[in-house]
């Protein structure tokens, strides 16, 4: 088999990637041409930022129907194996152009009022978005590495995108120093597997643990740093501690963008290594992703309870999220594919649209808004706080008022009974810490529902724009909390293409190498509760 | 009758139109109500349009006779579903909407539908800010309960069941007694424990049957181990039993009705747990609901509660917390008859169900009426007052009679039949628990002596409101049906009888029955 390929069919492959930065360099020429000093007028540069938004807006819209395009046409990726051309990379790619649709409206409605943005905010944001197609599409950890370097310094940037913010500049220095060693971490075990392995591609990975039963120390070293700087990414405790400090510091559209969007890229690669490389050896991995997934779920849900800060809380809670997702990720599999890109879809809508109403409520301070800002929200603007209410009960998994965040839940239940070895005591945790969270999400809902409005507090008002996006997210969840089917479709056929590699060792046909987890013995899960 | 609702095509669309009326009317309610009272907060009432509290009544009386056309299509002479619709929903993981009532569920859906235009008819007054969402809330959590006792389908009946809390939730925060919010979310956070446990055990079921339908009759066929039966009755128990409030799972609920507005402690009291128990955790889990172990535990659990209950509604000061706590004592009565599996029993608990549905609601509006009058329902405030509001005194002693089970009312066929059956198989519980009822007399009497009788404060209650017209309209309709069911229970008693005993055939003989049969005595 060929490991070179023609120049034409790796600009095929990447024909998204491609467009998207094709887009994001004119739209940096024009930012450059007109370039905003520190002394210029408020109002102007917001106008500025706004018209290059818009052209971002365009530009994903336009990126998205090419990504649609490739889909329908069954684009397979590159012949060498390193680019996918699966529905997991499509439905990934959909999802990161989703949230960074939204992410962008949230800046133009936040830059209004607030002086933090700069016109190259929103082309950071695409560049980034292109770092995650990439992740969505790597299927060589080099090019796992990467999009997440292209990914992640385009984020170390927007963090501190705010010059004037104290708070800005030590989340954004957290950010990168974190951010820099786990990428080492990742660099390392990557280092240590392709030293074990001779080759970078997860199908060569794939093979060589299936021909392997005892595996090198060398490999599992490489695979336990492997999944540390991927750990790193997903905010998974214990490597969650930067999470709430950068979160609460960067812009809130940026910590939407965070939260949702790149943690969407991370968890897409996640999966993709753990099913397609990993999934052989399973036994070697098992039990530390089983035991990350429950530290991950209680550590999240327990630190939020004690936040006042909304935005710290909400970094918690998404690292509970990160936790019910690996959750999947101990399952494996084709259920570990679709259910990372039901729940990204439902997260995504739910996390831009409560980020919407904190822009709305926040009124471009920079500060993050607490319980006492949004109390009374409901006397004043009814609606938003209503729908602030279902994206909270979206994060919490409640069925009809919280709409799709339920199937969310539901997904990751299902794929934890429905393995090999049902994973119960997971899915017991997993809604034991739900039930926990609800005491922290209903602490917000009680806050605007049943407190009376701080004397003073001005009335949140934003955007047309990011009004409707807060309005279209929220009735996009209520629909899909009823009538799921359209999203569960794409997310069941974005199942990875593992089986498409030509070993004879791997081992289904026509769908991705599920974990062989019924011989483990090593699990602590194991107890075969249900018969 | 029967002809010309059938020939109207009702039974085809009622049971849907039961469940999505009340979501549509609640939009409708939020968009075009108006608000009637000046704005607390200084805005400007909310617009133009229809008093949004006349809105949401219209839509509850709307809910209320389509319930009504039910009760007359349904034939009480056919076993198994009636009025049933079953239409694909979400074909990915085989869930249906499959609704259809059966005599077990009918008495239940009439109740309700009855019972909560009467609540916020006889609460009229007890909620005036903000009406147009406290009527939308109100009719959400209508489909909610409503929604409970129709499904068929798992999931449609996980939904509706979890549809219950979140407007609870508001309602008694929102426009409770100031401070409810903690009272609130312990409500919200002890259920929810209860329903997400619920939920893993109906995944874990739908995964056993195939992972292709998550129907009540198709899941009642698959075979399961005795453990995976035993764990999964105890997570479906377990959200029934806090949802009911049994004893120990009890405490949440004299908090939470003693601070909510009027209207969601009614609705609270529904007793949609225990139903939900005879419709579920029995039927599924049959030989798990048998086992010696657990059936013992959970009927000293109803007996404790018959009494603990009891006992502790005669030590209360507050008459809101005391009928808390009678209601916690009713549902020993219905766990013990549900438990006891024998017919009569079951039937007794149906009947109970439907007897605790009224005199519970009829209680609250009463101490509703008297809060928005003293704004206290404390005892110590009252007394004498029979002399002050005549009809009010009626009222009470009447309805009070109901709950204290008196012959001729309709808590006492209840009760009688639960006990009477309940000898039949285990004559200690049925003797210990008979001792609640001369308790409940106890609190009872005792509650009537302190509100009104007893020496009058003349200068504070002497001008004290008797009912107004509607509130005599609304106790009128209670009193009526306390006096008629207490005669006349057949109805009920005959809608219940087939499918309490297909209920007690299923779970002595059906697929998943414990191996070695005990002594059945069906026809007692």
């Amino acid at each position: 088999m060929s490991t070179m390929l023609s120049g034409g069919a790796l600009l095929r492959a990447l024909a998204p990637e491609l467009l998207l930065s094709a887009g994001a360099m004119v739209m940096l020429l024009g930012t450059v041409w007109n370039p905003q000093g520190q002394d210029t007028a408020g109002a102007e540069g917001a106008e500025r930022t706004s018209t290059i938004v818009r052209f971002g807006l365009v530009l994903c819209m336009l990126v998205g129907l090419v990504v649609v395009i490739a889909w329908g046409d069954g684009a397979a990726g590159t012949a060498d194996l390193r680019i996918a051309g699966d529905g997991f990379r499509w439905a990934v790619d959909l999802v990161i152009l989703l949230g960074t649709v939204m992410a962008l409206v949230l800046v133009d409605a936040d830059q209004q009022r607030s002086r933090a943005f700069s016109p190259e905010v929103p082309v950071l944001m695409l560049l980034a978005a292109v770092g995650m197609m990439i992740l969505a599409a790597a299927r060589d950890l080099m090019f796992v590495f990467l999009g997440i370097e292209l990914m992640s310094l385009a984020v170390y940037v927007l963090a501190g995108v705010n010059r004037r913010s104290a708070r800005g500049a030590e989340s954004a220095v957290k950010y990168f120093l974190l951010g820099a060693v786990s990428s080492g971490f990742l660099l390392y075990g990557i280092a240590l597997m392709y030293g074990a392995v001779g080759s970078t591609r997860l199908a060569d990975i794939a093979q060589w643990v299936s021909a392997h039963n005892g595996l090198t120390p060398l490999f599992i070293t490489g695979v336990a740093l492997l999944l540390v700087g991927l750990a790193f990414k997903v905010a998974a405790a214990p490597f969650h501690l930067w999470t709430p400090d950068v979160y609460d510091g960067a812009p809130l559209p940026i910590t939407a963008f965070m939260s949702a969007t790149v943690k969407t890229a991370a968890f897409a690669t996640f999966a993709r290594i753990v099913v397609e490389a990993l999934g052989p050896a399973a036994a070697q991995w098992h039990t530390a992703l089983w035991w990350l997934a429950v530290v991950t779920m209680v550590v999240g849900n327990v630190f939020a309870l004690s936040q006042r800060n909304i935005v710290r809380m909400l970094a918690y809670s998404s690292i509970a999220h990160a936790g019910y997702l690996l959750v999947a990720m101990v399952v494996g599999g084709t259920a570990a594919t679709s259910t990372v890109v039901f729940y990204m879809v439902s997260y995504t809508l739910a996390t831009m649209g409560a980020f919407g109403v904190l822009v709305a409520v926040n009124g471009g301070r920079d500060a993050a808004p607490t319980l006492d800002d949004i109390a009374g929200l409901w006397l004043v603007r009814p609606w938003l706080a209503s729908a602030m209410a279902v994206f909270l009960l979206a994060f919490l998994g409640m069925p009809l008022v919280g709409g799709m965040g339920f199937f969310a839940k539901w997904y990751v239940l299902q794929a934890a009974l429905q393995a090999t070895v049902p994973q119960t005591i997971l899915a017991v945790v997993l809604v034991v810490t739900s039930a926990i969270s609800a005491a922290y999400y209903l602490m917000v809902v009680s806050a605007m529902f049943m407190r009376p409005r701080t004397e003073g507090a001005p009335v949140p008002g934003t955007t047309s724009l990011a009004y409707s996006l807060v309005a279209v997210a929220a009735t996009a969840i209520l629909f899909l909390g009823v009538y799921p089917t359209p999203v569960s479709l794409v997310a069941r056929r974005a199942s990875t293409s593992g089986a498409a590699a030509p070993q004879p060792s791997v081992p289904s046909k026509g769908g991705a190498p599920r974990v062989q987890a019924a011989s483990l013995d090593v699990s602590p899960s194991a107890p075969r509760v249900v018969h | 009758m029967r002809e010309l609702l059938l020939s109207l095509g009702v039974d085809r669309w009622v049971l849907p139109a039961l469940l999505l009326w009340p979501v549509l009317a609640a939009l409708l309610v939020r968009l075009i109500g108006r608000d009637a009272s000046p704005a607390a907060n200084g805005n400007a009432p909310s617009g133009s349009g229809p008093d949004a509290r006349a809105l949401t009544l219209g839509a509850l009386v709307i809910e209320a006779l389509m319930a009504v056309a039910l009760w007359g299509v349904y034939n009480p002479d056919v076993r198994g579903w009636q009025a049933r619709v079953d239409m694909p929903w979400i074909a990915d993981i085989g869930a249906t909407f499959s609704v259809g009532v059966d005599g077990l569920s009918l008495p239940m859906v009439l109740l309700t539908a009855l019972v909560v235009p009467l609540a916020l008819l006889g609460s009229w007054d007890n909620v005036k800010v903000r009406t147009p969402a406290f009527g939308a809330l109100a009719l959400l959590l209508t489909s909610g309960l409503i929604g409970v006792f129709v499904t068929l389908d798992l999931l449609l009946f996980y939904l509706a069941w979890e549809l219950m809390l979140i407007p609870t939730y508001l309602l008694v925060g929102v426009w409770g007694a100031a401070g409810t919010s903690r009272a609130s979310l312990r409500y919200v956070l002890f259920t929810l424990v209860g329903s997400l446990l619920m939920l893993v055990a109906i995944i874990a079921l739908w995964n056993l049957g195939g992972g292709n339908t998550l129907h009540l009759d198709a899941l009642r066929e698959i075979t399961l181990s005795p453990t995976a039966q035993l764990l999964m009755f105890l997570a479906f128990f377990s959200a029934f039993a806090v949802k009911s409030a049994l004893v120990p799972f009890h405490t949440w609920l004299p908090d939470a009705q003693g601070a909510a507005p009027t209207f969601a402690a009614v609705t609270l009291g529904l007793k949609v747990g225990a139903y939900a128990i005879l419709r579920f955790a029995i039927p599924l889990f049959p030989a798990a609901a048998t086992n010696s172990t657990v059936r013992t535990t959970i009927l000293v659990l109803s007996v404790v509660a018959v009494v603990y209950g009891a006992l502790l509604a005669m030590t209360q000061r507050d008459f809101k917390r005391m009928i808390s706590y009678s209601s916690i004592s009713h549902l020993g009565f219905i766990m013990l008859g549900s438990f006891a599996l024998t017919q009569q029993s079951v039937q007794g608990a149906v009947m109970s169900i439907v007897n605790s549905g009224i005199s519970t609601s009829a209680l609250f509006l009463l101490a509703g009426m008297l809060e928005d009058r003293m704004g206290t329902t404390e005892f110590k405030a009252f007394g004498g007052i029979a002399r002050v509001v005549p009809w009010f005194a009626v009222m009470l002693t009447l309805v009070m009679l109901s709950t204290v089970a008196l012959p001729g009312t309709n808590g006492f066929v209840g009760e009688f039949l639960v006990l009477v059956g309940t000898y039949a198989e285990e004559p200690v519980f049925a003797v210990i628990a008979t001792s609640g009822v001369i308790f409940a007399a106890a609190y009872g009497l005792r509650a009537l002596q302190m509100i009104l009788f007893e020496s009058l404060d003349g200068n504070r209650l002497g001008a004290l409101r008797d009912l107004t017209a509607r509130e005599k309209f609304v106790m009128t309709t209670f009193a009526v049906a306390i006096v008629y069911l207490g005669i006349v229970p057949q109805p009920v008693l005959q809608r219940a009888e087939r499918a309490s005993r297909d209920l007690v055939e299923a779970v002595r003989f059906g697929p998943n029955a414990p191996a070695p049969l005990p002594p059945v005595s069906l026809n007692r």
